[in-house]
């Protein structure tokens, strides 16, 4: 058996770049997918994809660099170390710019991400003032390193725990792959491979870069078919949902969400003027509908949501062939995660419920007792 | 003349290396792809056929990892190579023979298990000339290729017929080509990597082959991930009838899928098949899917929470076993409220018909 470290190391190393694209196309592909429901919060996605896929660039050249041009252009190795260190530095400015938002406030302090943002620029200088193997460069580098990749732990710690179920699942699984990833960025990068401990470094890459494949691997098992990323306030939010039946006007199903959140009872309670009587809710509805389509000739559009004081009803038209259907959603904010969960109710009503309501004449009266079931998925579409 | 060129050394070393590693990676992260998809999709019919996928990409990729440890890692030892080589081959030919017997599970190519049967015996050949002649197992293991290629291709002949034609699915001509570059491509770089090749025209072409071999992979993929399965169909001529019944021995719902002038009242059916069930739950103490076989014909019963499903048919398929769980969940999500409690009403259960032709399509 012939033993040369470099056969078995490098092959890794090529293997991980592909993996470590393939799962920024990823996250790049799952925040794409539900990019039309505008849900900030799925900038953390993007923000890992941005991070994955120039990080990685970063990585394809040190490897390209470090293997094949160090022996053969010494010029060119240390310009090429310097672009090195420029992606690194870009996707980590990017990853903070893009938690910068205004959903993420409710977890971080969204100023003291763009001061970190900003503080990026001394690293990205100084790669192009001093030499990349200087003790400041390497001073402020690791410095630089460390202290932005402990906050975005922090970050995403504290992320995982504002969020719930599959979500939550998820991310952890996504925080604990990206942790070996650092890892590998520590242990088998330029500065302690190529500089500190230089003969150990065929070792030390043996070591890194599995680790950098299954932290890759278990990020791609948490963001495989990822759920959209709601709002961390959406169920505060949300209070009571109504689905009527435009032909009777009558209302075939009700939700309270004061169910899973007891502590809205109260507010509940306040808008009950509007739930007390079901079918002056239901044909309150079509009355305004009618009203305002009199009103402004908008016969063919229909009314999207309806506000009075501090609560707002957001209403959803049922699919062909339940057209007859609406669905509306009792809500505190008029949120992108309300709307997406609006949708969502409606899909699975219509998925479940279609046949029953074009044979609802031939049920009789038990219409209520088949409906009432839909509180099953409601409280696992809520989880 | 042939190169003496292994172990692998020089310029192109790395270059391959890097590649045919890259080539082991892809396959298995295909095999993984396809494992996390049935994971995922436990009731999917799609599910039954992709399982068959993940045994011959994952084959492939460990038939790579033993060429690659022969022909680089391995110094000056021409039988130990060779072994090792061999080894390789007979874990892709023993994937192979467990795709084949995945795949002929549902559909009968010119006889039942033919493939799987032959494919047993070559393993077993194969197995015994690696014992014992060695020299001449890695000649004997095209003999797999030969076979399994015209199992793949009566298997596409099948889907081709029994999808395209039948089901008048669009975009057949673009599927198909997509195939066929596949696997043109994947055959000959897989040829242009072979040690009888490399000897003969060098390194270089080596290297092409496995970049083929990549392309390949990217054009079989996409086709395997968007063709329909043979399990999503094949049920259809099977099936006689479903029938819905209340754990009570209440008829409550059935669907014919052929007329038969001679048919039987549903509620003595139903009270026969309950009375059954019930007696051979007390015997043995649990409750379980229920087949009842007589020859051309078979019963399953399916318990739910409240209800049993009973499908009727030729032959038992697991497609139509996850179908009637489907249906039985769907009713039961449905009808929880009224199950219950139900008394006897069967107007409740008219649009039963419509999810019955949804999931039965």
């Amino acid at each position: 058996m012939i033993i040369n470290l470099r056969d078995f190391y490098l092959p890794l190393l090529f293997i991980s770049v592909l993996l470590g694209y393939q799962v920024s196309f990823y996250f790049l592909y799952q925040f794409n997918k539900v990019k039309k429901e505008k849900l900030e919060l799925n900038k953390n996605l993007l923000a890992y994809g941005a991070i994955f896929g120039l990080g990685l660039t970063g990585y394809l050249i040190r490897i390209i660099n470090l293997y094949f041009i160090r022996d053969i252009n010494l010029e060119l190795f240390k310009f090429l170390v310097r672009i090195t260190f420029l992606f690194l530095f870009l996707s980590l400015m990017c990853y903070l710019l893009l938690t910068s938002f205004k959903s993420f406030k409710r977890i971080i302090n969204i100023r003291l991400n763009k001061i970190l943002a900003c503080y990026l620029i001394i690293p990205i200088i100084s790669n192009f003032i001093f030499e990349t193997n200087s003790i400041i460069f390497m001073l402020i580098s690791l410095f630089t390193l460390v202290t932005i990749f402990l906050y975005i732990l922090i970050l995403q710690f504290k992320l995982i725990r504002s969020s719930t179920g599959d979500v939550k699942r998820r991310l952890h699984k996504i925080l604990f792959g990206f942790f070996l990833c650092v890892i590998q960025l520590f242990i088998g990068g330029y500065m302690v491979s190529y500089i500190l401990l230089e003969e150990y470094s065929p070792y030390l890459q043996l070591i890194a870069t599995p680790l950098f494949i299954l932290g890759l691997m278990i990020i791609v098992l948490g963001l495989y078919k990822f759920p959209a990323f709601l709002e961390l306030d959406w169920k505060d939010n949300i209070l009571q949902l109504f689905i009527i039946d435009e032909r009777d006007y009558q209302l075939i199903y009700k939700y309270d969400f004061s169910k899973i959140q007891p502590d809205k009872r109260d507010l509940v309670n306040e808008e009950s003027k509007i739930e007390k009587t079901k079918t002056l809710f239901s044909r309150g509805i079509f009355g305004i509908d009618e009203i305002i389509s009199t009103i402004t000739k908008t016969d063919k559009q229909t009314i999207e949501k309806i506000q009075q004081g501090k609560f707002l009803i957001l209403l959803e038209y049922g699919n062909v062939p339940i057209k007859f259907v609406i669905f509306c959603l009792l809500t505190k904010k008029d949120t992108n995660s309300s709307r997406y969960i609006l949708k969502l109710i409606k899909n699975k009503f219509h998925f479940l419920y279609k046949s029953i309501l074009l044979n609802i004449e031939a049920i009789g009266g038990i219409q209520q007792e088949l409906f009432i079931s839909f509180d099953k998925i409601m409280k696992e579409l809520i989880k | 003349m042939l190169l003496d060129i292994f172990p692998i050394k020089g310029p192109l070393k790395e270059p391959l290396l890097i590649i045919e590693w890259i080539i082991v990676f892809s396959f298995f992260e295909l095999a993984l792809i396809f494992l996390l998809r049935t994971r995922y999709k436990l009731k999917e019919l799609k599910n039954l056929q992709e399982k068959a996928y993940i045994f011959i990409y994952f084959g492939y990729s460990f038939m790579w990892i033993f060429i690659i440890i022969a022909d680089f890692y391995l110094s000056n030892n021409i039988y130990l190579r060779n072994l090792i080589l061999n080894i390789g081959f007979l874990i892709q030919a023993f994937c192979a023979l467990v795709f084949v017997y995945m795949i002929e599970k549902y559909k009968i190519f010119i006889r039942k298990f033919l493939f799987t049967k032959i494919f047993l015996l070559l393993a077993i050949i194969y197995g015994f000339l690696i014992f014992f002649f060695l020299d001449y197992a890695g000649r004997f293991s095209t003999i797999f290729w030969i076979v399994f290629s015209i199992c793949i291709m009566l298997y596409f002949k099948a889907l081709y017929k029994d999808f395209y034609i039948k089901r008048e699915l669009g975009h057949i001509k673009f599927d198909f080509i997509k195939i066929i570059v596949g696997i043109l491509i994947t055959v000959i770089g897989y040829q242009m990597s072979t040690r009888l090749f490399s000897e003969m025209f060098g390194l270089e072409l080596r290297l092409i082959g496995d970049i083929f071999q990549l392309i390949g992979l990217v054009f079989i993929s996409w086709f395997l991930l968007s063709i329909p399965s043979f399990s999503e169909y094949d049920w259809q001529e099977k099936i006689d009838s479903v029938i819905i019944m209340h754990k009570s021995g209440l008829y409550m719902y059935k669907r014919s899928f052929r007329s038969d002038p001679n048919s039987i009242d549903e509620s003595i059916i139903t009270g026969t098949l309950t009375t059954l069930k019930l007696m051979l739950e007390k015997v043995t103490d649990r409750e379980d899917i229920l087949t009842i076989e007589k020859k051309g014909k078979i019963i399953i019963i399916q318990p739910g929470k409240f209800i049993y499903g009973v499908i009727i048919c030729d032959e038992k398929l697991n497609s139509l076993q996850i179908l009637l769980r489907r249906f039985i969940e769907r009713i039961e999500t449905i009808y929880y409220q009224v199950l219950k409690h139900w008394n006897g009403n069967l107007n409740v259960f008219k649009p039963l018909d419509d999810i019955s032709k949804e999931i039965f399509y």
